[in-house]
């Protein structure tokens, strides 16, 4: 049954995310596109402004359409389990196990679409901007060039040592997000079904309340390592990238342990708590 | 096992120490036409989401084929909510492919049928059809299963008379001896005519259980007449 589940969730929540990903490759193109107009050579005061203002314009569409596919799968999460649409969910012949982990999956499969989708993006945004200031070969074309064509001596120097670990670590950790976030939303809003009179305001509540506990939880565990960190290794080391990938495993760690506990909450409560209006 | 439904001690408190079901015993046989009656905010919902395994009940069990709610009974009850259910951005063809997947006791082609009759598109999307039509589309979904027990929450409630009459209609004709149909509702004068037994609920519980020729003859009135008899304020 889980398989007919996934099937039917899948084909009821794909166009919202595939139209925003369309809109946020789009954006891409266009904002890497205009590094081909001419301005970008001229003496114009605005331009190193003007620069920012574009980079901070398509950061915003990448967090937008991230918020916005977040929003649309805790609503529909919300819709399909707590509201008129739970009398169906809830009277079909499958268990709560089973309801559960096909939201769960679901919502992992598709926050990792996105992180995908943004990285997409920003190849898309990247290449398009040095394929057209290539095609200017300027002053700030050239500029853009040299910077680029150093990159990889940065990689020889000594603060650079453990740059591959740390990269790896970053994986790692978008992974685990993929399915802590979701573990957060879903839990959030199961928890706020507690208060059964103020459903809405109860999962706001529980999203603050998760956050808080990972974070007291995260900073328990991290200290001892921090400490041990700063008094045996920190002097030793010539790169901070170490420390950084410590630390991303450590908190990725104590997030995935609270979302699994989070999972095993939810499940109880669904199967032992569920009040629908 | 004539016994389809019993449930036993079977108590329900909301929050606020609100008392929704009080030590309800009661036994549902097989193959009836059953009216659930009572007034306003006596319990007949809740005893019905507690079948349904839509509420957890305080105290006491609740047992559908000699099991717990659960994937087990669900797929032999077929339950038709009192309110507007399906996901409005649905087609109905994509409904009944939905009910197909998880049902066994789905039957597409009854389902097709009575669509067909009263002239609803498959291509239509939920969202685009009228109140009554989308109450239709779920009688139809609800009714197309060859399911031991059909539960109806006031499935006459705010539809026209031709609507009532097609609704009461489809539950005649699509019922078998083997299944049972439990409705809830109030319209006790139209519903009467299908009705083999009643069970009247007053305040959490089971006030009386009978079938309609006894209450007849015994009584000399009809259900709706012993009903305003039993209930009046």
């Amino acid at each position: 049954m889980l398989g007919k589940l996934l099937k039917h969730e899948w084909r009821a929540v794909w166009k919202v995310p595939v139209l925003l990903y369309g809109v946020l490759l789009l954006t891409g193109l266009i904002a890497g596109l205009t590094f081909s107009m001419p301005i970008w050579d001229s003496d114009w005061v605005g331009l190193p402004m003007s620069g920012v203002m574009l980079i901070l314009m398509f950061y915003f569409a990448l967090i937008g359409v991230s918020v916005g596919i977040t929003i649309y799968f805790a609503v529909r999460y919300y819709k399909s389990m707590f509201t008129d649409e739970g009398y169906l969910t809830h009277t079909l012949p499958v268990s709560a196990r089973e309801l559960l982990l096909n939201k769960v999956i679901t919502m992992g499969a598709w926050n990792l679409i996105t992180m995908a989708a943004i990285v997409l993006a920003l190849i898309v945004f990247g290449g398009t901007a040095l394929l057209a200031l290539k095609s200017g070969l300027g002053e700030f074309s050239r500029e853009v060039f040299k910077a680029f064509s150093e990159l990889p001596e940065l990689l020889d120097e000594p603060y650079m040592e453990g740059f591959e670990g740390f990269c790896a670590s970053i994986i790692w950790m978008m992974l685990a997000t993929a399915f802590s976030g979701t573990m957060m939303l879903i839990g959030s809003i199961t928890l706020g079904q507690m208060v059964r009179k103020h459903r809405i305001l109860g999962s706001i509540g529980a999203y603050f309340g998760i956050q808080a506990i990972t974070q007291t939880i995260n900073t328990v565990v991290i200290m001892p390592f921090m400490f041990t960190v700063f008094e045996d290794w920190w002097w030793d080391v010539d790169s901070p990238f170490y420390i950084f990938t410590g630390f991303y495993v450590v908190m990725s760690l104590v997030t995935l342990a609270v979302a699994v506990g989070l999972y095993f909450l939810c499940e109880y409560l669904i199967r032992k708590k569920l009040e629908l209006e | 096992m004539n016994e389809l439904v019993e449930v036993n001690n079977l108590t329900k408190v909301y929050e606020k120490k609100k008392l929704a079901l009080d030590h309800m015993n009661l036994t549902i046989p097989r193959g009836r036409i059953i009216g659930l009656l009572g007034p306003n905010g006596s319990g007949k919902t809740t005893l019905i989401k507690l079948i349904n395994g839509l509420l957890e009940p305080t105290e006491g069990e609740i047992l559908v084929n000699g099991r717990r709610p659960g994937p087990e009974s669900k797929a032999c009850v077929s339950y038709l909510p009192e309110r507007t259910y399906f996901q409005g951005s649905m087609k109905v063809s994509e409904l009944i492919s939905y009910f197909t997947d998880f049902y066994q006791d789905f039957s597409p082609e009854r389902a097709r049928q009575m669509l067909a009759n009263l002239k609803i598109s498959e291509d239509a999307r939920l969202k685009t059809l009228s109140k009554g039509t989308k109450e239709k589309v779920q009688l139809i979904m609800v009714m197309s299963r060859q399911a031991q027990l059909y539960i109806l929450d006031e499935p006459i409630a705010g539809v026209d008379p031709a609507a009532r009459d097609y609704i009461l209609k489809t539950i005649i004709s699509n019922y078998s001896e083997m299944s049972t149909v439990l409705i809830s509702t109030h319209l006790i004068t139209d519903i009467a005519q299908v009705l083999d037994e009643v069970v009247f609920i007053r305040d959490g519980r089971v006030v009386l259980q009978d079938t309609v020729e006894h209450i007849r003859e015994t009584r000399g009135k009809s259900v709706d007449a012993f009903f305003r008899e039993v209930f009046a304020c």
